[in-house]
């Protein structure tokens, strides 16, 4: 047999690897200048098209002529909040925040600054300060439904039912029975009532068609949510797309409906909707999952950039999305003992479904049944029916 | 040498040095800008990057209104961007101010989207090697409350960091030592780690070290193998293949790390896959005997390139920390001496068995080279054939 070279094996393989191996590799900190002046550099989605960017200049022009006028700073801090929650991005609470910063210490504010100012803060998960102020704006105008229904939401964000339930009965005053009907749903869906609330959303969903957008997409995605409890799959899709296409971005639809399809298993569909046009960091998490789960390399790069993300966020001593970050770690990078720890710090803030499944499923790859403990105990208490969560839950319970 | 061996040096040469790419990331995320002050002993320089949809909001980049900012746009309001910028920051050290020089403005491309970038020298009053600064920072925060400036002063082996905030706006960064000795630990625990867990490399080494306690004779004009008379032709053997190996990825790795030189991870992962292949083929061909720590050297420099990744992939940038990257491959050495520690002494004492001949060193290599054929399919064309495909 003759000696083949070394280096004629390498070559050989070399070559017939390359071909479909050849991806051009990006050192992308360094400074450079573009080579001509009509390359894009950024993209504003909130500028191009539509009336938001237009909207924001007018109402940064108003406040900076009249800088102590409430009314012009509500105004802005409102639409820098509707700005956040339609495309998940966090710099326009930061907007909403200076827009209020004359009275975002005071407690004597006048209504609408505190609700804004509580929205801006539970929106940062600096929850029990946005309950206090938010309990000061009902105090000083116990009408107004929204004002108890953020409680409720936050109440419910912290698994605290009971104090739900309070805040819910509350409504009574405002004299609104549709809110206090959703209300009271809405607490039913998370304590072990599901069908009850999925009925009384239907109900809902036909009586409000004239509603507006925003109110017919929190009815659709408490439907689904409803309907994904009671098993009823075909209903929850529907419902999950008919949030995700009503007029105008909406952050939290876009990522109920992800959410739907990759638990489905559905990964093309998955990164067909998350397009280029979203980058928040909830979108690139989940088209990173999708694309790994379908073995496209360019999950490497989301998931790159994810962790550049959070590392400058931890530079900030800030941590707004742990249990995003855990699933980072978890599905990701594959590092179960790290999604672990962001799990349970994520869990001291937020008590939810989507809190629960990552702290459990880090518990069970980390080998670590003991840290799942308080799930099981949240899961007794809460009574809430979420199949998934009690089939992860069900070896962990067994003796022994 | 050969012409075919020319040409495929060549080719590898080209292979190497891929031109890089850049490809623009819009993102949303919180707002921060990132200042460093590079302070070389030489004369100390500004770097500034801050994020194109910052200074959309404080200037109004976007002349045209339709939704994109292009360099054209950017290069148009150079003049007002270090006007607005370089008046809400304020250098100084011990003795007075540090003016900033004539900027320049570039452009670079972070995690979350296009900044643009201030490079501008700096004049310090104390002299050009300052160890303490003060800075004033207000960009952004009459707009944005919880826009941050992430400041970093010094070098990688002395320097401070600092972040800016409106309650803090004003703040002392000193310069301190890095404590290397911790960083350095740090990385050659996850150095061993990674040998350990990476079983294409312990593969690798080890099935060109399967027939390390045999020698080869010819016998009937075959080439076959019989076991070692002694300790010390083995030993040599085996520290020919390690060392060659290790210098070899040590190499790959430190050009790596530095970014110095890039290959697509695809490639390197499958050309690894491969290697071991041609390892655990040449126990059953037997095309080379004694020059084994050739193919060692020349296959441990792609592995060099699979250990950066995954030292890339520890999600820290090394980029110039020597302590990490000299940790990380201690690490990989300890870890890689402790597996050879323990299999050659085995080795030797049952080379003369036919439970090693056969059964250790044919089926062992035979089943490696499965294995292997299962990881290049994988690697080459994304699949995942076995459980957690991916490393």
């Amino acid at each position: 047999m003759q000696n083949k070279t070394v280096a004629q094996c390498v070559c050989c393989l070399w070559i017939w690897l390359a071909t479909p191996a050849l991806i051009p590799v990006a050192d992308a900190a360094e400074p450079y200048r573009p080579a001509r002046d009509s390359i894009v550099l950024e993209r504003l989605p909130w500028r191009a098209g539509g009336d938001d960017g237009r909207q924001l200049d007018k109402l940064r022009k108003a406040l900076a002529a009249r800088p102590g006028d409430v009314a012009s700073a509500v105004a802005l801090a409102r639409h820098a909040f509707l700005l956040a929650m339609a495309h998940g991005d966090p710099r326009w609470a930061g907007m909403g925040e200076a827009a209020l910063k004359p009275w975002w210490d005071k407690d004597d504010a006048p209504v609408d600054a505190l609700y804004f100012r509580a929205l801006l803060k539970q929106y940062r998960h600096e929850f029990d300060s946005a309950l206090l102020d938010l309990e000061r704006a009902g105090a000083a105008d116990p009408t107004r439904a929204d004002i108890w229904s953020w409680r409720v939401a936050i109440r419910l964000v912290k698994a605290d039912i009971v104090g739900a339930r309070r805040d819910c009965e509350a409504m009574q005053r405002s004299g609104n029975l549709r809110d206090l009907r959703e209300c009271r749903a809405w607490i039913d869906g998370v304590s072990g009532n599901a069908l009850r609330a999925y009925d009384e959303f239907q109900k809902l969903i036909v009586e409000n068609r004239d509603a507006t957008a925003g109110s017919r997409r929190w009815l659709h995605l408490q439907l689904a949510e409803n309907a994904l409890r009671l098993g009823k799959m075909g209903d929850a899709e529907a419902n999950f797309r008919a949030a995700h296409e009503l007029a105008g971005p909406d952050h939290a639809s876009l990522i109920g409906l992800a959410d739907f399809l990759l638990d489905q298993g559905r990964f093309q569909e998955v990164d067909s909707l998350l397009g280029p046009q979203y980058q928040s960091d909830a979108a690139l998490l989940r088209r990173a999952i999708a694309r790994k789960k379908r073995n496209d390399g360019r999950w490497r790069e989301d998931a790159l950039q994810l962790g550049e993300r959070y590392k400058a966020a931890r530079m900030r001593a800030e941590s707004l999305r742990e249990n995003d970050e855990a699933r980072l770690m978890l599905d990701l990078y594959e590092r179960p003992a790290e999604a672990l720890a962001l799990a349970q710090s994520n869990w001291r803030f937020q008590r939810e479904a989507v809190d629960a499944r990552i702290l459990l499923e880090s518990a069970i790859a980390a080998r670590q049944p003991k840290a799942a403990a308080p799930v099981l105990q949240w899961l007794d208490e809460t009574r809430i029916q979420e199949p998934r969560l009690i089939q992860l839950a069900r070896p962990l319970r067994a003796p022994g | 040498m050969r012409t075919g061996d020319r040409i495929c040096l060549a080719l590898l040469g080209a292979l190497l040095f891929a031109p890089g790419a850049i490809g623009p990331a819009n993102a949303h995320s919180s707002s921060n800008s990132y200042v460093l002050i590079a302070s070389d002993g030489k004369s100390p320089a500004l770097r500034w990057d801050i994020a194109l949809r910052d200074l959309e909001l404080v200037l109004g980049l976007d002349r045209d209104g339709d939704g994109a900012i292009t360099w054209g746009e950017v290069r148009a309001r150079e003049a007002d961007i270090f006007t607005h910028a370089l008046s809400r920051l304020s250098i100084e050290d011990e003795k007075g101010a540090c003016k900033p020089g004539l900027p320049t403005l570039l452009v670079s491309t972070l995690s979350d989207g296009a900044y643009a970038v201030i490079l501008a020298p700096l004049q310090c009053a104390g002299g050009a090697n300052p160890e303490r600064l003060t800075l004033t920072y207000r960009l952004l925060f009459d707009i944005d409350a919880r826009h941050r400036g992430l400041v970093r002063f010094g070098t990688a082996h002395s320097m401070a960091t600092a972040v800016m905030t409106p309650e803090r706006p004003s703040q002392v960064l000193q310069r301190t030592a890095v404590s290397s000795w911790r960083e350095l630990a740090q990385y050659f625990q996850e150095g061993v780690w990674h040998i350990w867990m990476g079983f294409d490399h312990v593969l690798f080494l080890l099935s060109l070290l399967l027939p390390a306690v045999y020698v080869g004779v010819v016998r009937d004009g075959r080439r076959t193998l019989v076991p070692a008379d002694a300790m010390r032709p083995v030993f040599v053997d085996v520290f020919k293949i390690v060392t060659a190996f290790t210098i070899a990825h040590s190499i790959t790795l430190t050009l790596a790390a530095l970014q110095w030189v890039s290959l697509p991870p695809k490639l390197v992962e499958s050309t690894i896959a491969a290697s071991v292949f041609l390892a655990a083929a040449n126990n059953l061909g037997l095309w080379i005997i004694r020059t084994r720590w050739t193919v060692a050297f020349i296959f441990g420099l792609v592995h060099g390139f699979g250990f950066a990744n995954a030292l890339a992939d520890l999600g820290l940038s090394v980029d110039r920390f020597v302590p990490a990257l000299l940790g990380f491959n201690l690490g990989v050495e300890a870890g890689q001496l402790a597996i050879v520690a323990i299999f050659v002494p085995v080795a030797f004492l049952f080379r003369f068995t036919r439970l090693y001949r056969q059964a250790v060193v044919i089926g062992g290599s035979v089943l490696v080279m499965i294995l292997s054929v299962v990881w290049i399919i994988e690697r080459a064309f994304d699949l995942s054939l076995l459980t957690s495909g991916t490393r």
